[in-house]
């Protein structure tokens, strides 16, 4: 009686909250050949991992990918309490029966998604080891509280992505597991696309696109200089924003691009100077 | 009645204040948030990014005082007479006057005003212009740097659309304090003529007859044809061009920056270990005269036909066979008048001397360090090979460098104190930062016995043992102190670049000790293994290495002093240090293994050290330590640092220090960083 219910539960939540695709293609602008390397990678069931700095469209670009595939697309953000089980799946007590509740990984590998996990290196070392079968030639998924063993539905993929910015001797992706992967380097885009993208996510005006990937441009020169994070182009966006809505250039560029970037009164009083030279209130 | 003496003295006494008040008036020093220190900071960091690399902000010396034979005979009118600093490049370091004056704060406060001139001399360094520039008239000299300098704030204005205002007004400021016509001759009308347009225009215009330039070439082709034209047009061939009045738009196009090589001594040793009988005399200097390069034909034999000086001699100054100078023969030289002497010549040239130090002159804009010092005691210790990288072959030397390690000297025990009692708010800072990385108290969940029982777990085992598994035992949760496995080491630098000053009474070696002595009472109470070792050395045969504190040294008394007793040594063979320090740490068997080196430039040696392969050996030292799971990270103090640390360390395993002070509190943060989990 209770292994029934336990499959009708699992056969259940196969098709509940599994995010598909938008009608419309969430907006990326391709750098290289990125696109059609992923796509060759989904067809040849290989898994992906994205490195680069933070706000440079990597999440971005997988979900364009999803709609692009016509996957479904399940995204975990990765955190230093992220175990096993909260990528597999657990038991719950409901009314009086106890039902097994699968994980995001276990949901997306039933439905042939496309799974993601951001920050993967966040996660605890057990979690990051259970995708390993997922990872090679065998594609499993091995649950040991229910006994089972899921052969990835066809369509499936595993996607993580990875900052190799962040320093901590603690915390790094094991050997073992970045050689499973296909690894896909991003960064900034180069100035004319990164105009391009910012112009076209904010509504901005085409000459303060430009002028504000100029300054980022500049900005990211200080990186050796003790500025620990540089602006992305998710900042340089939600700068244009602010400006597009009516917000005067200068103040925009200082409370949203300058002010996040740092606390040293030094590197922020030379951004400051940097933005006052460069754009026009 | 009064006497005609007394008249006459009471007349000059009269006159002499009168003239001294106007003087003061004149020089009145602005408060110091006008000055150029003010926002030199700032504005490093704002041509770091305009330039994309680091560049070096520097104090512009004023003009040596002209001698009265050089008026005389060099015929200067009064306007061309230089009487301030003026901005300037060298085509890296830009020069900015110390201060502005009152009447130029006016349209622009001080900091738009310096802001504006450093991004001015940054663009026209940019262009490279110095190659360029025609050596062969003083008028198209003017001409080409009127056209850099025009085609340079055109840049600008296109590129900082935020700037035009402020240009505007400073030309402005220009255009108000161009000398009378009247007293030019007619070239010099065409000149000031040409000049006045440019500071009339729109910086984004650049008025005919001038063209823009795109390159430098272009510049130097207008100016050949423009001299030709003015030359031809004022019709009177003798009238001679003697120069156009410089002002802070105009600047100064200095040339290309020479590289300093660093000096070796091998004669000299015996000389540094007898203590100096005389105390250091001390004074400032109000101005640096230029190094003077040795010109070729110098030491000929033969005295050529050109020996009248000029400039008046400075006999109490300068030695012309450069031995000795009059100063060293006198004990009761005053070093004041020594530094006014000094002040006066317009440029001196560099000797180096092992000998001790018996003045300090100190400048605004003091030379580049290339002294080292030598201490005795080398080749006491047995020594421990270690191979060494050499890039050009690509294959290691066996046993190329020798590491002596020296038993520590012992400084004085009240220095440590005094360093406490001296800095509490920065030892309170540094401890701050590290408190939070104590072993902390940590649930552990899930435990097969403990003080509590897991709530979580229970509710899983239940559930569990409802779906039909087997029963689980782990349904205690307990709270233990962290242990984290963790082993640190720190590497200072103490070559004789240390001796460099920062600021007036602190040397980086100083400020290294009392960074290491704070961070060292600091990490005692972290009870994490650490270790901490001095290196510098001569040759490949004597690295020499100080243990500090060894793992298992608890004396903190004795490491106090021993780091009391650290002072500027030879020369920096990195590689070989770095490899004994991985092999301590290695030998640890922590987990996480932290190797720190702080350091004040680029490794070098009295051999081969040098230059690339000094770098690429500490690479393949660095390298071969992440090989053995050990995570080096790097402080310094080189503004050159991320050129060459990049490739050492990789991008992000490093620091590079703005101001050496906050040494202490920046070691910290880099350990806070590295060791937490």
């Amino acid at each position: 009686m209770e292994e029934s219910l336990i499959k009708l539960a699992a056969s259940e939540n196969t098709c509940q909250d599994v995010p598909h695709p938008q009608a419309e293609a969430p907006y990326y602008l391709p750098f290289g050949d990125e696109v059609s390397i992923f796509t060759q990678c989904h067809r040849r069931h290989l898994a992906v991992m994205l490195k680069g700095p933070t706000g440079c469209g990597k999440t971005r670009f997988v979900e364009h990918m999803a709609w692009r595939l016509k996957r479904p697309l399940i995204i975990v953000s990765c955190h230093d309490d992220l175990t096993a089980a909260d990528l597999v799946g657990r038991f719950l007590i409901r009314d009086n029966a106890t039902v097994w509740q699968d994980g995001p990984l276990t949901r997306a590998v039933r439905t042939g998604a496309i799974c993601y996990l951001d920050e993967v290196v966040e996660a605890r070392q057990d979690a990051i080891v259970v995708i390993h079968p997922l990872t090679d030639y065998r594609r499993v998924l091995p649950i040991d509280k229910t006994g089972e063993l899921i052969e990835a539905t066809p369509g499936f993929q595993l996607v993580i992505s990875y900052n190799p910015g962040y320093q901590h001797v603690t915390k790094d992706l094991k050997p073992s597991t970045r050689q499973r992967f296909v690894a896909l380097d991003f960064d900034f885009p180069p100035p004319e696309r990164e105009a391009e993208i910012v112009i076209h996510e904010s509504g901005a005006e085409h000459a303060m696109g430009h002028d504000l990937v100029a300054l980022a441009g500049r900005i990211r020169g200080l990186a050796d200089r003790g500025l620990a994070e540089v602006p992305s182009t998710r900042l340089l966006v939600s700068t244009a924003r602010l400006i597009a809505n009516g917000i005067a250039p200068r103040l925009a560029c200082h409370v949203a691009l300058v002010s996040p970037l740092s606390d040293d009164p030094a590197l922020v009083a030379a951004m400051r100077d940097l933005v006052d030279a460069t754009l026009l209130d | 009645m009064a006497e005609p003496e007394g008249l006459i003295i009471d007349a000059a006494r009269q006159a002499t204040a009168f003239v001294s008040r106007l003087w003061d008036n004149d020089n009145n020093v602005s408060d110091n948030s006008c000055t150029l220190s003010a926002c030199r900071q700032r504005l490093e960091f704002l041509l770091s990014a305009v330039q994309g690399h680091a560049v070096s902000l520097r104090v512009a010396q004023p003009p040596p005082p002209p001698s009265a034979l050089s008026r005389l005979f060099g015929r200067i009118p009064r306007h061309l007479i230089e009487t301030r600093p003026l901005p300037a490049n060298d085509g890296a370091t830009i020069f900015l006057p110390m201060q502005l004056h009152p009447g130029e704060q006016s349209e622009l406060s001080s900091h738009h005003f310096f802001r504006l001139l450093a991004l001015q001399q940054a663009g026209r360094a940019r262009r490279r212009a110095q190659q360029m520039a025609p050596a062969d008239t003083l008028l198209t000299l003017d001409l080409f740097q009127l056209s850099e300098a025009a085609a340079a704030d055109h840049a600008l204005a296109l590129h900082f659309a935020g700037l035009r205002h402020d240009l505007m007004a400073l030309r402005r400021v220009m255009l108000s304090q161009r000398p009378q016509p009247a007293l030019l001759n007619p070239v010099e009308q065409a000149v000031e003529e040409l000049y006045c347009g440019v500071l009339k225009a729109c910086p984004d215009d650049i008025p005919p007859p001038l063209a823009l330039a795109r390159k430098p070439e272009d510049s130097l082709d207008w100016a050949v044809e423009m001299s030709m034209k003015i030359s031809i047009r004022t019709g009177v061939r003798a009238v001679r061009y003697r120069g156009c009045a410089k002002d802070l738009w105009w600047g100064k196009m200095l040339p290309p920056s020479s590289v300093n090589q660093p000096i070796r001594y091998e004669e000299a040793l015996r000389d540094m270990t007898q203590p100096s009988a005389n105390p250091r005399r001390s004074a400032n200097l109000s101005r640096r005269p230029q190094v003077r390069e040795k010109t070729p034909d110098e030491d000929d034999e033969t005295q050529g036909m050109w020996m009248v000086q000029k400039d008046d001699p400075q006999q109490h100054v300068e030695d012309p066979a450069g031995l000795q100078r009059p100063a060293d023969r006198d004990d009761d030289a005053d070093a004041g008048d020594l530094a006014d002497s000094l002040s006066e010549l317009p440029e001196a040239q560099l000797i180096s001397s092992s000998k001790t130090v018996r003045e300090l002159l100190l400048a605004d804009d003091p030379l580049d360090q290339r002294t080292t010092l030598v201490l005795p005691g080398k080749g006491a210790a047995r020594g421990i090979a270690y191979p060494e990288w050499d890039f050009r072959v690509s294959r290691y030397h066996k046993e190329a460098a020798i590491v002596r390690l020296q038993p520590p000297l012992l400084g004085d025990v009240a220095w440590a104190e005094s360093v406490v009692a001296r800095r509490p708010a920065l030892l309170r800072q540094v401890q701050l930062r590290l408190e939070g990385l104590r072993p902390r108290r940590i649930r552990y969940h899930r435990q097969p016995e403990g003080e509590e029982i897991d709530i979580n777990a229970c509710v899983n085992a239940f559930a569990e043992q409802r779906a039909g598994l087997p029963p689980q035992d782990r349904l205690y949760q307990s709270v233990k102190a962290a242990r984290r496995d963790i082993a640190v080491a720190l590497l200072i630098d103490i070559s004789g670049s240390t001796d460099g000053w920062v600021s007036q009474e602190l040397r980086i070696i100083d400020v290294e000790k009392e960074a290491l002595l704070l961070v060292y009472l600091a990490l005692t109470k972290l009870g994490d293994p650490f270790c901490i070792y001095a290196f510098s050395g001569e040759s490949a045969q004597n690295v020499s290495l100080w243990p500090l504190k060894n793992f298992e040294e608890n004396d903190r008394i004795l490491v106090q002093r021993r780091i009391g007793a650290l002072e500027p040594q030879l020369y920096t063979r990195a590689g070989a240090a770095i490899r004994h320090t991985t092999n301590l740490l290695t030998a640890t068997g922590a987990r996480y293994r932290l190797l720190i080196l702080l350091s004040d430039g680029k490794p070098n040696d009295v051999d081969r050290y040098e230059g690339r392969y000094g770098v690429e050996d500490m690479r393949q030292a660095v390298a071969e330590a992440r090989l053995q799971a050990i995570h080096p990270f790097c402080i310094t103090v080189d503004r050159h640092a991320p050129q060459y640390l990049a490739r050492v360390f990789g991008a992000r395993h490093y620091a590079v220090l703005q101001q050496a002070e906050t040494l202490p509190v920046v070691l910290a943060d880099v350990l806070r960083r590295l060791i937490r989990q």
